[in-house]
């Protein structure tokens, strides 16, 4: 009996300890749960070479609806989501050797200023220099990523287009997961918007390309991962251009005299990866950043604490 | 013992909850900033400061309310990180009380960054401590 009891209480310690482990080893590969990829789709591997050493294959061209119009959803039947090219608003006055050794930027890619030359009014040039050594950026926080910092979440993004509803979606997963909806309808940005954070957005097509105007920002999220700042004054224009089958040509237009002295362009490309899809992953489960802010790094003090 | 420790959860729960729906990631002076300033450590008075960035300027009031006093000048030097205030208040007699205060941005990453520094009021030299709710 005495044997049983202890064989039992051996058991049940083993489980209890190795069940939290277990836990927290799927909190620490979320990738996991991300559907395996299934045999190559449509357009991959296009634009990537055609084998090892072989000449790049040519993309396939965009997928076109009914309407002429690009698709930038995944075709019936198939699937794929956009991974951010790059990602960064400005590229650093001196190239760094890794930026060197990468080589160009992604074929298709809109021209980017140099920081020295993005129009930061002088408290906003401060205050991205100061978040380049803190990183206390609210999307390590759980917090939505608005802007175009809604492409350079984990796992990709996905666009729904709902013509039937005149509304386009555009589904992210690697924040709060959460989405954003983009009407289509003609109607204006509504009068007295309340600040929120991925704004108010109405789109248009312009030949080929998706035009986005966005508004009613509020000031709680980094445009960039470089922690460019913006304020409620806000007003950002997306120019979306599916080349082909793999890239979309994305520019963005700043207007925001907050905290720049002029208007800017900047922008990078979306790149396709076919067989992926998006999955559950809840930030507030799998996320690690809260140890980070109410801990303390080697380099960056990061007391806080509290966690917003 | 239990209806008390539920109690305290949910204060603590709606002060984090209103906390964090006020932090603010654009110009590091906007918000509400609490504190105190004080010629002594324990001759201390209570203020509260209200800041707005239209773009080109800080604006707000010091003490909201009935005895609400403007801000005529705020200058953030981006480069120290360092504010100059400047306000126009009454005393009870109704008499002019200029107050100047300049006070240094720490913590910018966190959105209860706080200022600190001198607060002359009137002829009395103080210093002031601030934190942003």
């Amino acid at each position: 009996m005495r044997k049983r009891l202890i064989v039992a209480s051996v058991g049940l310690g083993l489980a209890l300890v190795t069940l939290p482990a277990a836990s927290s080893f799927s909190q620490a590969a979320p990738q996991a749960q991300a559907p395996a990829a299934p045999a190559p789709a449509r357009g991959q591997g296009a634009g990537r070479g055609g084998g090892r050493g072989g000449p790049a294959a040519p993309a396939l061209p965009a997928p076109r609806g009914a309407d002429g119009k690009p698709i930038f959803g995944p075709l019936p039947g198939e699937l794929g989501v956009w991974l951010p090219g790059g990602g960064t608003f400005a590229d650093p006055d001196t190239p760094s050797r890794a930026a060197i050794a990468g080589g160009p930027a992604a074929p298709g890619a809109p021209p980017k200023p140099k920081l020295s030359e993005v129009p930061f009014q002088p408290w906003a040039r401060a205050l991205y220099a100061y978040r380049q050594g803190t990183q206390f950026e609210p999307h390590t926080r759980c917090k939505p990523s608005g802007g175009s910092r809604q492409f350079l979440t984990p796992y990709g993004v996905e666009f729904v287009d709902m013509p039937e509803l005149k509304r386009m979606y555009i589904m992210d997963i690697g924040g709060p997961h959460t989405y954003r909806i983009i009407y289509m309808d003609g109607r204006e940005h509504p009068k007295d918007l309340v600040p929120s954070y991925y704004g108010h957005s109405i789109g248009h097509w312009e030949g080929d390309t998706l035009v986005v105007d966005n508004f009613g920002f509020n000031e709680r999220f980094w445009m960039d991962r470089q922690g460019s700042p913006h304020t409620e004054k806000l007003h950002y224009i997306e120019r979306f251009t599916r080349l082909n089958m793999n890239v979309i040509k994305y520019e963005i237009t700043i207007d925001d005299p907050g905290a720049y002295t002029a208007t800017w362009n900047t922008g990078f490309t979306l790149r396709w990866s076919p067989g992926q899809e998006l999955f559950e992953y809840v930030c507030q489960d799998n996320n690690f950043a809260p140890v980070l802010m109410i801990g303390s790094e080697k380099s960056v003090d990061r007391t806080s604490r509290i966690v917003p | 013992m239990r209806r008390k420790a539920a109690w305290l959860s949910c204060a603590l729960a709606v002060v984090a909850l209103s906390v964090s729906a006020l932090a603010q990631e654009g110009h590091p002076l906007v918000g509400t900033w609490y504190g105190d300033w004080g010629a002594t450590p324990t001759q201390r008075t209570q203020i509260t400061v209200v800041m707005y960035w239209d773009g080109k300027n800080i604006t707000g009031t010091i003490d909201p309310g009935p005895d609400a006093v403007a801000i005529k000048v705020a200058t953030l030097d981006s480069t120290k990180w360092m504010l100059h205030l400047e306000a126009d208040a009454k005393d009870k007699s109704g008499a002019l009380v200029k107050i100047v205060a300049d006070g240094k941005l720490a913590d910018i990453g966190s959105y209860n960054r706080t200022l600190t520094g001198t607060w002359n009021h009137g002829s009395t030299k103080a210093d002031f401590k601030l934190k942003r709710d």
